[in-house]
C-alpha cells in the first residue's frame, strides 16, 4: 500500500475538486451548446470544436483512471480483465470521439461517409465494455468456466443476428432513405447495443446496490439513456410528445452523455484512489460515512 | 498418573496450586495443573487466559467434572502437583478430550499399519479426536469427516509444541500408543469446535468469494482492517488473506458466538461498502449454503446467519 502524502493533493481532496471541476465543465457544455458563444465571434465550426473539446476531457480522463484502476490488479485476476476491458473500451471511444472531430473538420462543408473508421471505434468501445460488463457478471453471479468469453461471442453473434433481421425488416418497410443495408445494419446496431449494455449495467447496478465497486457502471446506464433519447428522435417519437418534452429530452441527452463519462471517471479514481492508497486514501471512510447517513435516514 | 503434553517444562514454583493459579492469572496464561491422588486417579485444572474454568477427575483412563471448588479442596499433602503453560490449541482439544469417552485404545507399530487407519477414518469419514503418545510425543489431532484438521492439531515435544503429526520414521523405533475419543455432541467443547469449524470454513468461502470479485488487494485491505477492529478483545484470531485462524481457546459457546458474531458483522460492513448490501446479502447466502449441514445448523443456532451481516 502506497502512502497518499506523496501526492500534494489528499485523494479526498482530488475527489471532490474534480467533482466540482466537472459540475462547471457540465454547466459550460451546455453553455456552449445552446448559447453558441463562438458561433458568432469565430464560426459555428469553432463552437462546434470547443464543445467536442469539452466533451473530450471527460472521456480521456474516464480512460486514463480506467488504466490505472487496472493496473492495480495482478494479471491473473477476475478483476483485472473486467477493468483492462472497461478502460479498452473507453480508449476506443476516446478514439470515437477524436475521429468526429476529425471528420468534422474534414466534412464540415461536405457530407459525412454513411460508414468510417469513426464507427468501427465506437463499436469496438461497444464490443470491449460489453465484454467488461459480461466478466462483471459473470465475477458477480459466480458461475466460473473457461468457456466464457466464447459464450459472449455467441451472444454477441446473437445480437447481430437480431439486428441483422431487424435491418432487413426495416429495409423492405422502405425506412433508411435509400441507405446501403451494411448502413442501416450499423445504425440499428447502435441501440441494440445501447439497450444490452445499459440494461445489463442497470441490472449489475441493482445486483451491487449502492456499492463503491458498482458506480463506474452508473456511466454506462447514463450513455444507455443518451443513446436511447437520440434512438427515440430517430425512430420519429419525437413527433409524438409535446415541443416542451423534446426540449426536456434533448437537454438530457445533451447533459447526460458527457456526465456518463464524467461518473465513470470519478467512479473509477475513487476506486483506484482506494486500492492504491487503502484507508489512508480516506474515500473509504468517506464511504462510510454516507453509508452511516443513509441507513439512519 | 496420566501426565498431558509431559515434554513441557513445568512452572517452577512450589507445589501449591493456589500460587499456581495466581502464576497462571498474572500471566493470562492458559494453562493446566495436575494433582496426582494415586496410582490411576488424578485430577486436572484447566486454566483458560488465567482464569480456573474446569476440572476434571481421571480415573481409569475415563474423565469426569469436578467442581472447582473439589478441585481445590483436594489434599495437597504428599500429592504431587504439577503445573504447565500450553497453548490455546492444547488447552481446547484437551478440554475436548476431557468431556469426550473413549472409545478406543490401539498399538501403531508401523508406518503401513497407521496410514491404513488414517485411510480407515477417511473412508468412513468420521469424526473424532485421537491422542497419540509416543517416547518423544503427545498430543491430540481432531479429524472431521475423516480428514485431520490442521487448525486442531497439537503436540508436545522436547523442542516444543508443533503442529503437525509427529515424525512417521519414529513408528518404526518404538510403537505409538493411539486413544481415539467420541465426540459428545451435548458438550459445550464439542458445540465450540463444531461452531469454530462452521466459522471458519464460511468465513475462508466468504473471503475466496469476495477476493474473485475484487481482488486480492481489497481482500487483503479487508483483513488488515478487521485484525485491526478485533484487537482490542485479545482474541487469538487472525485473518490472513481467504483464511479465518482461529487458535482462540473458547470454553462456553456463547463466547465463541461473540467472537465470531463481531467478526461477521465487521466482515459485513465492509463489504457493504464496496460490493453494496444485496450482493453482500447473496455472497453471505451462498457461501452458508456450501458448508457442512452439521455446522451449519450450529451456526444457526447461535444466529450466525447472513441476514445478520448485511442490511
Amino acid at each position: 500500500m502506497h502512502n497518499p502524502k506523496i501526492l500534494k493533493l489528499s485523494p479526498v481532496r482530488i475527489f471532490h475538486i474534480s467533482f466540482v471541476a466537472y459540475a462547471i465543465l457540465l454547466c459550460l457544455i451546455a453553455w456552449v451548446f445552446y448559447a453558441e458563444p463562438l458561433t458568432e465571434k469565430f464560426s459555428p465550426y469553432v463552437n462546434d470544436v470547443l464543445f467536442d473539446v469539452f466533451v473530450m476531457i471527460p472521456a480521456i480522463v474516464a480512460a486514463i483512471a480506467g488504466t490505472l484502476l487496472t493496473r492495480q490488479f495482478e494479471k491473473g485476476e477476475t478483476p483485472y480483465q473486467i477493468w483492462q476491458y472497461f478502460a479498452v473500451g473507453l480508449w476506443f471511444w476516446v478514439a470515437g470521439e477524436i475521429g468526429g472531430m476529425v471528420y468534422d473538420y474534414l466534412y464540415w462543408d461536405a457530407t459525412y461517409p454513411e460508414f468510417g473508421f469513426v464507427d468501427v471505434f465506437w463499436l469496438l468501445g461497444y464490443f470491449f465494455l460489453g465484454l467488461s460488463l459480461y466478466l462483471q457478471l459473470r465475477a458477480v453471479l459466480g458461475s466460473e468456466n473457461k468457456t466464457r468469453r466464447r459464450l459472449y461471442l455467441a451472444v454477441v453473434v446473437l445480437a447481430l443476428l437480431v439486428t441483422a433481421g431487424l435491418t432487413s425488416l426495416a429495409e423492405r418497410a422502405g425506412l433508411g432513405g435509400g441507405s446501403a443495408w451494411i448502413i442501416l445494419f450499423v445504425t440499428f446496431l447502435y441501440p441494440v447495443f445501447d439497450l444490452a449494455e445499459g440494461a445489463t449495467a442497470i441490472w449489475l447496478s441493482f445486483l451491487f446496490g449502492r456499492g463503491q465497486w458498482s458506480r463506474p457502471w452508473w456511466g454506462l446506464i447514463l450513455f444507455a439513456l443518451a443513446d436511447g433519447i437520440d434512438t427515440f428522435y430517430w425512430l420519429g417519437g419525437y413527433d409524438l410528445i409535446p415541443v416542451m418534452g423534446q426540449n426536456i429530452l434533448n437537454f438530457i441527452s445533451l447533459v447526460a452523455y458527457p456526465a456518463s463519462y464524467m461518473v465513470a471517471g470519478l467512479a473509477l479514481l475513487v476506486n483506484y484512489f482506494i486500492l492504491r492508497y487503502g484507508e489512508d486514501s480516506g474515500l473509504l471512510r468517506l464511504a462510510k460515512k454516507s453509508e452511516l447517513n443513509i441507513s439512519q435516514r | 498418573m496420566r501426565y498431558f503434553f509431559p515434554q513441557v517444562e513445568d512452572i517452577p514454583i512450589n507445589t501449591s496450586s493456589k500460587s499456581v493459579e495466581g502464576y497462571f492469572r498474572g500471566a493470562g496464561a492458559t494453562g493446566l495443573v495436575e494433582k496426582r491422588i494415586s496410582g490411576d486417579q488424578s485430577a486436572v485444572l484447566l486454566l483458560i487466559g488465567g482464569t480456573p474454568c474446569m476440572a476434571y477427575m481421571i480415573e481409569d483412563g475415563q474423565s469426569k467434572s469436578l467442581l472447582l471448588t473439589e478441585f481445590s479442596s483436594l489434599n495437597e499433602n504428599g500429592i504431587q502437583v504439577r503445573a504447565i503453560q500450553i497453548p490455546d490449541v492444547a488447552g481446547r482439544l484437551t478440554l475436548l478430550a476431557l468431556e469426550s469417552q473413549v472409545k478406543h485404545n490401539y498399538v501403531v507399530a508401523s508406518t503401513e499399519s497407521w496410514e491404513k487407519q488414517v485411510a480407515q477414518w477417511r473412508q468412513e469419514q468420521w469424526s473424532g479426536l485421537v491422542e497419540v503418545t509416543t517416547p518423544k510425543s503427545h498430543g491430540f489431532a481432531l479429524f472431521l469427516q475423516g480428514e485431520p484438521q490442521q487448525s486442531d492439531m497439537i503436540f508436545s515435544t522436547a523442542e516444543g509444541f508443533v503442529t503437525s503429526l509427529p515424525d512417521m520414521g519414529m513408528i518404526n523405533e518404538s510403537a505409538w500408543d493411539i486413544v481415539t475419543y467420541s465426540l459428545p455432541t451435548s458438550a459445550q467443547a464439542y458445540q465450540c469446535t463444531v461452531l469454530r469449524h462452521g466459522a471458519m470454513h464460511w468465513s475462508r468461502k466468504i473471503l475466496s468469494r469476495y477476493k474473485e470479485m475484487v481482488g486480492i488487494k481489497l481482500l487483503q485491505m479487508m483483513d488488515r482492517e478487521l485484525n485491526r477492529q478485533i484487537q482490542p478483545w485479545h482474541w487469538n484470531i487472525a485473518l490472513d488473506e481467504n483464511d479465518m485462524v482461529d487458535r482462540h481457546f473458547f470454553p462456553y459457546i456463547t463466547d465463541a458466538a461473540h467472537a465470531y458474531r463481531a467478526l461477521f458483522m465487521a466482515m459485513g460492513a465492509q463489504m457493504n461498502i464496496v460490493i453494496g448490501n444485496n450482493l453482500t446479502q447473496r455472497l453471505l447466502n451462498e457461501t452458508f449454503e456450501q458448508i457442512n449441514p452439521d455446522e451449519r445448523a450450529l451456526l444457526q443456532s447461535q444466529r450466525l446467519i447472513p441476514a445478520a451481516f448485511s442490511e
